[in-house]
């Protein structure tokens, strides 16, 4: 176990695939093959065009980390990214560019400096057939504020897989728009979001449909303690013409302090008849009925409350695989929960 | 060894008037059966040992080993020694049944370091064996798309893992086929080890086919009204309860309302439907 993980920061104990992006610089160490990380001026000019993205929509940032993976990889696919934001490396971009055909799994890791403004943005470009299984988890200081973009452009068969939690005590402004531009593109977007003390957070997700047959997932999980603010808006938008098309909402949420507050706005714009959508928000305290089972079997109040909103959060499974973010999971939440 | 005393106990829920004057002795080493219609209680004076937040107390006690229950807290209850298997158990999803019985079991052990993990993963592994469940029980959440009767294993694998002094056994046959009530029954009955004491709450003879019982009394409006052996429980279930209302002049036996009956329709149905 090294020093930051016994300080209980989010750090990866495997450090292969490892990408470090820290004071705008980037640390690479047993890149998969097939996978080249370097700088650009801004997105390629190739794939703007290829993607059809109007440059101001990319180059708000300084500093774009541009990673390419092709689709002759070595059997290893993971890429593990740590980004550390301090107050005067403060923006940055990465893009992350599939080719045809490439599959990958990239884990990212952000922490920063206590009162820094971070300014964030992502880009995803997956060309046809390729999957990317992207899962973030971000925890920042109480002084901190933070605004997250992710953008992402599928291709026709291609599958993009966003897995974001936000455990940290900043106030965040996280959106993420994706838009299925292929036939049979598909994404999946679970977002998992812990407010406390007096934080304000929003999570956006906008999903657009601009192909036929595609297929889309929103779930958005919460906890609203304290006094928090905690909003969720869900935007799935399916143009005329994109027959078959399949789009589901899911948002979940648990209120635990009486003062806070959480909000979701599921919205469905849908301009095609021929389509299969479904969406909802569930939004409550944590159910007596649980809590009552868990105390039945010896569980304090407090130990059966921590351990349900352990298990609220779960959707965060894929980053708990990692040995050291399980537990730093489960500390922040026992720590937050207070 | 460890009694379980009931006195006089009144319990409502929402205004409503169900437990009327319940006595009850369930001491250690011994199994004590309850049966009785629908409505009758039964449900409610489990949940009320407990400590289920919906029912209010109005008057009576209950004692564990002397210990006034009614002052403890439904953990603090489960700590000193009671256990019940519920017959509709919460599902908690993204909570792991090992995670959730090692936390159970630790909770337990104030004054002792928690149970090492090779230990526990060994006993849990032997109870889920014992059970015939899925190999892949420890890992998938807690009840979390469990048949009926999958959940009722769950609770007797439970019990095993906490080694409770008292345990309640609310309705654990309904939802289970012929051949899980016989897992559960041998498990039951292999727990028994002169030290624990038993309360099954039962609609049917057949659980006590498979777990014998020392005593069987009949709940009716909220209280015990009649208390037997061997033979009472053979008379309920060649004649019904009819006779022991006309026996004390007993018209509407039911004290719950109907609104709060639970129906459970894997109670009459078959093998198939219990999968689902």
């Amino acid at each position: 176990m090294t020093k930051d993980q016994e300080a209980g920061r989010l750090c990866f104990s495997d450090e292969t695939g490892l990408v470090s992006l820290r004071d705008g610089r980037i640390r690479t160490k047993d890149l998969p093959r097939g996978v080249r990380v370097h700088d650009e001026e801004s997105v390629p000019k190739a794939i703007r065009d290829r993607f059809d993205v109007h440059p101001s929509e990319t180059d708000t940032s300084p500093v774009t980390h541009y990673v390419m993976i092709d689709r002759d990889q070595g059997a290893d696919r993971m890429l593990r990214i740590v980004r550390a934001w301090s107050k005067d490396k403060n923006r940055g971009r990465v893009a992350v560019h599939l080719a045809k055909g490439a599959q990958a799994e990239i884990r990212a890791l952000a922490t920063d400096e206590d009162g820094t403004l971070v300014d964030d943005t992502w880009d995803f470009f997956l060309e046809a057939e390729s999957s990317l299984v992207f899962s973030s988890l971000i925890a920042y200081g109480g002084q901190s504020m933070a605004r997250t973009r992710r953008r992402a452009h599928v291709e026709e068969k291609a599958s993009f897989t966003l897995n974001t939690g936000a455990l940290g005590e900043e106030n965040a402004h996280q959106e993420n728009t994706i838009t299925l531009r292929g036939h049979k593109a598909a994404a999946f977007v679970r977002a998992v979001v812990f407010s406390a003390k007096d934080q304000e957070t929003v999570m956006k997700t906008t999903l657009n449909h601009e192909a036929p047959a595609t297929e889309s997932l929103i779930e958005h999980y919460g906890v609203a303690a304290d006094k928090s603010f905690l909003a969720f808006e869900a935007a799935t938008r399916i143009a005329k013409g994109m027959k078959k098309s399949s789009a589901r909402q899911k948002n979940r949420g648990v209120v635990l302090g009486r003062k806070a507050r959480l909000d979701a706005n599921p919205l469905l714009y849908i301009d095609e008849y021929d389509v299969e959508a479904a969406h909802g928000a569930a939004i409550g305290r944590i159910d007596e009925e649980e809590l009552y089972y868990l105390m039945s079997r010896g569980l304090s109040e407090r130990e059966a409350q921590t351990l349900i909103i352990q298990g609220f959060l779960a959707p965060l499974a894929r980053l708990e695989h990692e040995e050291g973010i399980y537990k730093a999971i489960r500390d922040l939440v026992t720590e937050r929960i207070g | 060894m460890a009694d379980l005393r009931i006195e006089n106990l009144h319990a409502e829920a929402e205004g409503h008037r169900i437990l009327r004057g319940v006595d009850l002795v369930i001491e250690a080493g011994k199994t004590h059966a309850i049966m009785g219609p629908n409505g009758t209680g039964k449900s409610t004076l489990a949940s009320v040992i407990m400590g289920h937040p919906r029912y209010k107390v109005t008057a009576g006690k209950i004692t564990l080993d002397g210990e006034d229950v009614l002052a403890m807290s439904t953990d603090e209850r489960a700590r000193a020694g009671l256990f019940l298997a519920m017959q509709s158990p919460a599902e908690v999803p993204g909570v792991t049944n090992s995670d959730f019985i090692k936390a159970a079991m630790d909770a337990r052990r104030v004054d002792e370091k928690n149970i090492p993990l090779f230990r526990f993963i060994k006993e849990l592994d032997q109870a889920v064996a014992a059970l015939k469940m899925r190999e892949d029980l420890p890992h998938r959440y807690l009840n979390d798309g469990f048949s009926g009767g999958e959940k009722k294993r769950n609770e007797i694998l439970q019990m095993r893992m906490l080694k409770p002094k008292i345990a309640i056994l609310d309705e654990i046959d309904s939802g289970l086929d012929v051949d899980a009530l016989k897992i559960v029954g041998d498990n039951v009955t292999a727990m028994k080890d002169g030290k624990l004491g038993l309360l099954l709450i039962t609609h049917y003879q057949r659980l006590l086919d498979y777990i014998s019982a020392d005593k069987v009394s009949v709940m009716m409006q909220g209280r015990i009204v009649k208390t037997g052996d061997d033979s009472l429980m053979k008379q309920i279930d060649t004649e019904g309860y009819d006779w022991i209302k006309e026996e004390l002049g007993i018209e509407d036996e039911r004290v719950v309302p109907d609104d709060d009956e639970r129906v459970f329709l894997e109670k009459c149905a078959t093998k198939e439907a219990f999968e689902k």
